[in-house]
């Protein structure tokens, strides 16, 4: 059987969502640009860009040497000059090279000059472990942009989210950290062409006994462990954030008061992580007193991740070790 | 713990006990936490409050039970609620006393499934005699050198071989999804385990093609214990792609697999036999394995079948079998 068979049945993929979303917005306007290494003829390192060079060729498909500063820092020169560059690092893990284009450039200008300068970039980035791809491939950095006031940062987890908030971003004059996660290129969804609502977070499923936060693939893992609390007797509600920042405040704060618990889960490490972010809100809030058990966050392990795929699974959480967290919050 | 704040301890409580306990005019220090460490919680102040102050929202009364017995109502699918006095606080032993009843009903809703299930496939079996001469003297090989417990078994050689077929034959390793045939990638092979206190089930190696022998016989050790010791997890038991079922060391030689539905094949091992066979001109003692396999005729065909069988056949005779 062809293997493009069974994805049809299941949908379409997360990285044919941002590949629909991307030549969509291509066609629409002539001032979108593609940059990054081995995007053109070989479709990008995880095939994401597979078929664009054919549609779109040389004049709007760059193909760059491998200097993630110099392609980064050419893409905010063209976005200020009125481009609308999308930035594909190979690995996530690269923008570290790219952080001083990115955050004291693409990020600054628009206050510096007064709103004259606009900066409409989009970088994606594919993060996350899970591929045996080892500690400098595997990272999900987006801590090292969220405290960097004029970047927004988006973290899809579902091909639908995917679309449409890629669509938005390139459409957006300000720069957009878009954060992919390697892991879930494959996953399937039914797309529509729903419009993205900026800033919203989303509740993947009700529940009434505590609320699990969470972004990016751990959505699936929260998914999965509240189907097993379900058969606990536990009703947990899960709330995928899409965009970190800015940070639906709203959305978070009435689920804890409603749920009483809050559980913040990321892949990315504890210490520093976008969840204290969260829990702080939640505990600062009105929120807070309606509380009854202490926030919990869960990330990655304090340590590289490991090359070994048992070491590697071990971790991040996973939906038994948010099914374990949760029970804990519920003695 | 008990003493006013400021002369030392004092109580711990969480903000929604708190604010209900002010809001109820409940003086909290009288109450026994339930919480980590004794702390009050908003269940303990509501146990505590007159009935005709609780607050609406707390309807209907979650029965108060225990965490191992929450989950022990889980697994057996009992329901807490009007089976105790409100108060009682329900323990895992008070759960286990009403599950082997219900337990019998699960067979029955597994029998119901099934049926239900039947709407959706059209089983038809397919039987072989495997050369399996090859197969024996590896295994033979293979536990004279095992080191450890777990000693790999004729099972282990199967779904090791049966792990090759799927890769050869991918069309097998599918489920049905609302009438379409949904191919699963990677291999999940489920076993059949006929466990004495809890009736047949079908847990799944996951990715099998990944591992060698002695991981196999290691993974299928631990999920025959774990079935019967009630300790599969739910990761456990979720996600097969395809199932084996071994009756080979009874009296059994060929027998018709019942599909495990939603999934489209599973093969069944019936008896190893020594018979007369005719090598080179010559009749001389061979062994043969009977293989049965059973597929979803909506999606697979008979010629999915040979393929498949032959696949095996030929995984059965490899010279270096990985550990």
């Amino acid at each position: 059987m062809p293997a493009g068979k069974w994805k049809d049945n299941m949908g379409m993929t997360y990285a044919q969502a941002i590949r629909d979303a991307i030549a969509e917005e291509m066609e629409a306007d002539s001032k979108v640009v593609l940059i990054g290494e081995d995007i053109g003829i070989y479709g990008g390192a995880f095939g994401v860009t597979r078929g664009l060079w054919e549609k779109f060729g040389p004049s709007r498909i760059l193909e760059t040497p491998i200097s993630e500063t110099a392609f980064t820092g050419a893409a905010v020169g063209m976005a200020f000059m009125g481009y609308k560059p999308v930035v594909e690092m190979m690995f996530g893990d690269f923008a570290s090279l790219a952080i001083d284009p990115i955050v004291n450039h693409g990020a600054k200008y628009h206050f510096m000059t007064a709103g004259a300068v606009k900066c409409p970039l989009v970088l994606r980035l594919p993060c996350g472990s899970g591929t045996g791809a080892a500690a400098q491939h595997s990272q999900s950095l987006e801590s090292l942009f969220l405290n960097s006031p004029g970047l927004i940062v988006l973290a899809p987890s579902t091909p639908q989210d995917a679309k449409s908030m890629l669509k938005w971003a390139i459409q957006c004059e300000d720069p957009v950290i878009f954060i992919e996660n390697k892991l879930l290129y494959r996953a399937t969804g039914e797309v529509s062409d729903a419009p993205y609502n900026f800033g919203k977070a989303k509740i993947a499923k009700e529940g009434s006994d505590l609320t699990i936060y969470s972004y990016s693939r751990m959505v699936e893992e929260s998914l999965k462990s509240a189907i097993m609390l379900d058969s606990a007797g536990i009703s947990a509600e899960v709330v995928d954030l899409m965009s970190l920042r800015p940070l639906d405040e709203k959305t978070i704060i009435e689920s804890a008061m409603k749920t009483s618990r809050a559980l913040v889960v990321h892949e990315a490490p504890l210490f520093g992580g976008f969840g204290a972010q969260v829990s702080s809100l939640i505990a600062g809030s009105d929120a807070f007193y309606c509380l009854d058990a202490p926030i919990k966050r869960l990330g990655g392990l304090e340590m590289p991740i490991a090359y070994t795929p048992s070491l590697e699974a071990s971790q991040i959480p996973t939906a038994s070790s948010i099914y374990e967290a949760a029970l804990e919050m519920m003695e | 713990m008990g003493e006013k704040k400021g002369t030392g301890t004092f109580k711990l409580i969480s903000p929604k006990a708190k604010s209900y306990a002010a809001q109820n005019g409940i003086d909290y220090y009288t109450i026994n936490g339930t919480g980590r460490s004794g702390a009050v919680l908003f269940r303990d102040v509501v146990g505590a409050s007159p009935i005709a102050s609780r607050p609406a929202n707390t309807e209907p009364q979650k029965q108060k039970a225990s965490q191992l017995a929450m989950r022990a109502a889980g697994y057996y699918g009992i329901s807490l609620e009007s089976q105790f006095n409100p108060g009682y606080r329900v323990l895992k032993d008070d759960v286990l006393r009403l599950a082997p009843q219900n337990e019998l009903n699960q067979r029955s809703a597994f029998g119901k499934r099934l049926l239900a299930a039947n709407l959706h496939m059209v089983p038809f079996t397919s039987h072989g005699r495997l050369n399996a001469g090859k197969m024996l003297e590896a295994l033979e090989e293979i536990r004279a050198n095992a080191a450890g417990k777990a000693r790999p078994t004729l099972t282990d050689m199967c779904l090791l071989a049966a792990a090759r077929a799927l890769e050869a034959v991918p069309r097998l390793n599918s489920i049905d999804k609302d009438g379409e045939m949904v191919l699963i990638v990677p291999i999940n092979m489920a076993i059949a385990i006929q466990s004495k206190k809890n009736g047949l089930l079908a847990p799944a190696i996951k990715d099998i093609a990944q591992m060698g022998i002695s991981q196999i016989a290691y993974e299928r050790t631990r999920l025959m214990a774990a079935a019967e010791s009630k300790r599969l997890s739910n990761d456990d038991l979720e996600n097969a792609s395809f199932t084996l079922s071994n009756m080979g060391a009874g009296p059994v030689e060929y027998f018709t697999p019942v599909l495990n539905f939603p999934l489209n094949a599973i093969l069944g091992i019936g008896g190893v036999k020594v018979e007369p066979a005719v090598v080179n001109g010559e009749i001389k003692p061979a062994s043969f394995l009977y293989a049965s396999l059973t597929l979803n005729h909506i999606h697979l065909n008979g010629q999915d079948a040979s393929e498949f069988l032959a696949a095996f056949e030929q995984a059965l005779q490899i010279d270096d079998w990985p550990q």
